[in-house]
């Protein structure tokens, strides 16, 4: 009876684990980025062009620790208030950098499904979704939801838009879909 | 784990906080230079200073003079203690040390007891660990007696309610540890900042990012964003983490409102950076920061007490920790280079005691010395009706323990040691405990009057109980030590 009451409370245990969700603390967030957008991990993201943003500058707030110049041997439990905005930028500037690298490029790694010096208005539907789902099976490894595709072609109609450059474009959709949620916590 | 979150409290979330974010931006604005509202505010400031590897306080303020009595334990000649008129302290003097080149000597702590002794009090106490990590966070907790918090959070609770970043922590080690209260608002839990100089790059989602799009684009995707993301806000509506992220998500507008970043940037990069303008409030605040601490790109401690007294001037913060880490750094002196910064910085005691000390020591009052000088000079949050900074504010050095008396090249660690307050809310200018000559240990203090009492040893507790009592914060169990504050 005692081993029955046992695997109950160990397997409600496991239950209420799997309830939560892992945080991506800054070195993993940092392998899926450079794998998602095929740059290596000095080429993400650097502050003020020369320091590197997840292994200092945004360390912490993006989670991890720095067990030799900090002593620091735990990564922080919980997100602070600082990691929305160090995920942001660090997703940012490696969504910037990888559309430099591909606009000047003859042979685009990621933003390949349209030419990036185009204004927003030449381009067709069918290579805007193709990238959508592109960026997904790079960032979150799935297609979009009908629903999700839609509202990322709607960002193309978006008056903010205009009738940017492709680039710029290109951005806006890189960011919304890797600084989502899902990207970060699995 | 079971903070449930569903969109209707999100949405309502949301609206209030952006109305919030607003109404701040105004507020700001009104005040030309703060982020807070106007009035005469009670918030009081600590400042942690972390000496890190245990600092002797009979190697700074409270020096044994050599005799007959003593031979068997480290002191000082007379010719090695300055002993100012009037003050309540004696001081070591600079001890040449080299360690293949020079190490700095050339701020005397003299000169800090000149400048600010009517402030400062030393506190005998006794700790209970000698192991660094248990140490420092026992130095900051008061060994567990208010639910673990520190003191740090402890300040920020109470005086950071309306602050935007209540608790700032430049600490390493196990100064740089959360405490382990549970119902620990969360405006008081510490923002780890790991460089103090780069630190304002955290507080805007794209300024000072090249090649960036236009801010309304960024909105634009921001917004198709959130709408993404509200399926797996739903699917996952029990988890913790996420709530907390989407919480602090939802904050960002009111953070970004303030312009953090352009207020606490003073790291200057031309390249990048607009130029600063003298005249305005911001800029001559960033310009004076600079030339104060002319060494913040380099020194990673001027660079933390650059960001502590901007920090403070704009009423963001109620409690900041910072310190010195264990890396070795140099200087360059005309052609010759010399040690800033001892590796292990107090722990090379191991090695040199009196070397590791005295640099030590001396590098932590020359900082001090600046900072506490800049908060004396500024008035909080640049109203004169707040008064200066200073006014409000307390200097703790936490130190993880003292060192053995015995031994004479290198030291080991020791329990008994005391540690270094300034603050206008204490009567300073006094040794609360005192130290007994013949074996260097320090004994401990009636806390209700102050005077010495040799049958006494003070606890880590006791530490934190005066510290919060000088904050003005209550919690269950604190010791009372009416003894030490300062009658206005």
């Amino acid at each position: 009876m005692r081993i029955l009451f046992f695997l109950l409370g160990f397997s409600l245990s496991i239950q209420a684990a799997a309830a939560e969700l892992i945080w991506k603390r800054s070195q993993i967030l940092e392998r899926d980025l450079s794998r998602a957008l095929e740059l290596a991990a000095d080429e993400l993201c650097l502050e003020l062009g020369q320091y590197s943003c997840l292994k200092d500058v945004h360390l912490y707030a993006l989670g991890d620790h720095d067990p030799f110049a900090r002593v620091q041997y735990r990564s922080l439990p919980e997100p602070s208030q600082l990691t929305a905005i160090a995920f942001e930028r660090v997703v940012l500037n490696a969504c910037i950098n990888r559309i430099a690298r591909d606009g000047e490029g003859a042979a685009p790694t990621v933003f390949r499904f349209y030419p990036l010096q185009q204004k927003l208005s030449q381009l067709n539907r069918p290579a805007i979704a193709q990238q959508i789902r592109d960026l997904y099976q790079r960032f979150l490894v799935r297609d979009p939801l009908p629903a999700e595709e839609a509202a990322l072609l709607g960002l193309a109609n978006d008056p903010a838009l205009g009738d940017e450059k492709a680039s710029m474009f290109s951005q806006a959709l890189c960011l919304a879909v890797g600084s989502q949620l899902e990207f970060l916590f699995f | 784990m079971s903070k449930k979150l569903d969109r209707r409290h999100l949405l309502e979330t949301a609206a209030w906080l952006s109305f919030w974010g607003a109404y701040q931006a105004k507020a700001s604005a009104a005040a030309g230079s703060s982020v807070s509202t106007r009035g005469v505010r009670p918030e009081k400031l600590l400042i942690a200073v972390t000496a890190n590897g245990g600092a002797s306080i009979v190697d700074s303020l409270l020096p044994v003079l050599g005799s007959d009595n003593n031979r068997s334990i480290r002191s000082y000649t007379a010719a090695e203690i300055d002993i100012e008129a009037g003050s309540a302290f004696a001081c070591v003097r600079p001890v040449p040390y080299e360690l293949g080149v020079p190490v700095d000597t050339n701020y005397e702590m003299r000169t800090f007891l000149r400048k600010h002794g009517r402030d400062a009090a030393v506190i005998t106490h006794t700790g209970t660990s000698v192991n660094h990590l248990i140490a420092a966070q026992r130095s900051l907790n008061g060994n567990g007696i208010n639910r673990g918090r520190t003191l740090m959070e402890a300040a920020a609770a109470a005086h950071g309610q309306s602050m935007l970043l209540a608790n700032i922590n430049m600490g390493m080690g196990g100064y740089g540890l959360p405490g382990t209260d549970p119902e620990l608002p969360r405006v008081a839990r510490a923002e780890a900042v790991a460089d103090a100089l780069l630190f304002p790059l955290a507080l805007h989602r794209e300024q000072r990012i090249e090649g960036r799009a236009d801010d309304k684009i960024l909105s634009a995707a921001r917004k198709v964003r959130a709408e993404l993301d509200s399926t797996f806000l739903s699917k996952h509506n029990e988890s913790a983490l996420l709530a907390d992220f989407v919480r602090y998500q939802q904050n960002i507008p009111k953070l970004e409102a303030a312009e953090l970043l352009e207020a606490l940037m003073f790291f200057d990069q031309a390249r990048l950076a607009p130029p600063l303008n003298a005249h305005s409030s911001r800029g001559s605040l960033l310009l004076k920061v600079r030339t104060v601490f002319p060494a913040y790109a380099t020194d990673p401690l001027e660079a933390q007490a650059a960001l502590a007294f901007l920090l403070f001037r704009y009423g963001l913060t109620a409690a900041v920790t910072l310190g010195l880490d264990d890396l070795v750094r140099f200087t360059e002196v005309g052609e010759q280079k010399e040690i800033l910064h001892l590796p292990l910085a107090f722990d090379w005691s191991h090695n040199n005691h009196q070397g590791a000390q005295n640099s030590m020591w001396r590098r932590l009052f020359s900082t001090l010395d600046r900072l506490i000088q800049l908060l004396k000079e500024e008035d909080y949050l640049g109203r004169p009706e707040e008064g200066k900074i200073w006014d409000r504010s307390l200097v703790y050095i936490a130190t993880e323990f003292g060192r053995d008396r015995e031994t004479r090249i290198g030291s080991g660690h020791h329990l008994n040691n005391g540690s270094v307050l300034i603050s206008p809310r204490i009567e300073g200018n006094r040794i609360y405990g005192g130290v007994d000559t013949s074996t260097g240990l320090t004994y401990g203090f009636n806390p209700l009057t102050g005077d010495p009492d040799r049958g006494r040893e003070m606890e880590e507790a006791d530490v934190y109980s005066l510290l919060l009592q000088a904050l003005g914060v209550n919690f269950d169990g604190q010791r009372d030590f009416a003894g030490l504050m300062r009658r206005v």
